[in-house]
């Protein structure tokens, strides 16, 4: 058998279990405000992506930050992230009831869309999540990141005071 | 002008009694940025206190004024606001409903207000608010995306801005 044809038949098989699985993931679409320091260019802001957990504690998103005012779709970002719930579980919990109320760090990358050498680390304090997958719903309130940009060699910060996560219903 | 105002607030004040349910205030705070020139473009957080002489199953009156400043991180002009807003109820039952837990319902709104810069060269601003997409949790509106006019009434500039979420919060 080639090379080819066990990739395209390894590929298939994880496919298959992927949707067989789909409706057993934790996941759900985001989107929250976004304030930028002196990184980023004057204007409102607003971020919109997907988030899931990836284990009991850890959920990773990625999300497109863009600018709505005063030139809606300007300056683009890419943010990814994994986080980790400090305070309890929160995903895949089964019959358990979760805690309510968590505190979140988060690590990840941001970076500018299309890549014009803008991109750098970052580390987030979410102090206030509310709410989870068996919830259907999960509020995280002043959330605030230190952002360090690689090419340009300086640290500086951004806040996201409200964000929202919307989970499918399973 | 100062009479018509007056006895028109008098009057919502009075006549809400009749139509109020047991929720009257509370406050409500809001993010929006705005893309003329005259005022910082960063984010505008708006505090406001509010009293809804109408609030019943399918109509809310909003009367409310506050104080608008800045994010964390970058200078926006600050301005004092104060504006009254009408939502009605669009649909009891609709498509974004199995997203939540408790009970929502769509409502949509319209929402007029004066707001007044506070800088060295001040500008007052009227600004028509509409937005589409409001839901209402039984003591909580959540609304986003809500498409503001403004008009600048020392320039006589229009212009536009937007406001990307607003909570509206009865406390009693």
């Amino acid at each position: 058998m080639g090379d080819m044809k066990k990739k395209t038949i390894l590929i298939m098989i994880f496919i298959s279990l992927l949707l067989s699985n789909v409706s057993a993931i934790d996941a759900g679409i985001t989107m929250g405000t976004f304030s930028g320091g002196t990184h980023f260019e004057e204007g409102t802001y607003v971020t919109f992506g997907f988030i899931t957990g990836v284990s009991k504690r850890i959920e990773f998103e990625s999300s497109l930050v863009s600018q709505i005012t005063p030139s809606p779709l300007a300056n683009i970002k890419l943010k990814t992230s994994f986080s980790y719930a400090l305070v309890a579980p929160v995903y895949y919990m089964g019959e358990k009831d979760p805690l309510y109320l968590n505190i979140f760090v988060s690590l990840g990358i941001m970076n500018s869309l299309p890549f014009d050498n803008t991109w750098g680390p970052f580390i987030t304090l979410t102090p206030i999540s509310a709410g989870g997958p068996q919830f259907l719903r999960k509020e995280r309130v002043a959330a605030l990141s230190l952002y360090y940009d690689v090419p340009s060699e300086k640290i500086g910060f951004f806040f996201q005071l409200f964000s929202i996560d919307f989970f499918f219903n399973r | 002008m100062k009479k018509m105002l007056l006895t028109l607030i008098t009057f919502i004040l009075f006549t809400g009694v009749l139509f109020s349910s047991s929720w009257i205030g509370g406050y409500k705070v809001s993010l929006s940025g705005f893309h003329t020139d005259s005022i910082t473009h960063s984010e505008h957080l708006s505090v406001n206190l509010l009293y809804s002489p109408v609030l019943n199953s399918n109509t809310a009156v909003t009367l409310y004024g506050g104080y608008a400043f800045s994010n964390l991180f970058l200078p926006v002009t600050q301005s004092v606001v104060g504006g009254l807003s009408y939502a009605h109820l669009i649909a009891q039952n609709h498509p974004l409903e199995a997203l939540f837990i408790h009970d929502s319902a769509l409502w949509a709104a319209v929402d007029v207000s004066v707001m007044r810069v506070l800088s060295s060269t001040p500008h007052t601003f009227l600004n028509v608010a509409v937005s589409p997409f409001s839901l209402f949790f039984g003591q909580k509106f959540i609304t986003v995306g809500s498409l503001i006019l403004t008009y600048n009434m020392e320039m006589n500039e229009l212009d536009w801005g937007v406001k990307i979420i607003e909570v509206t919060h009865y406390l009693w």
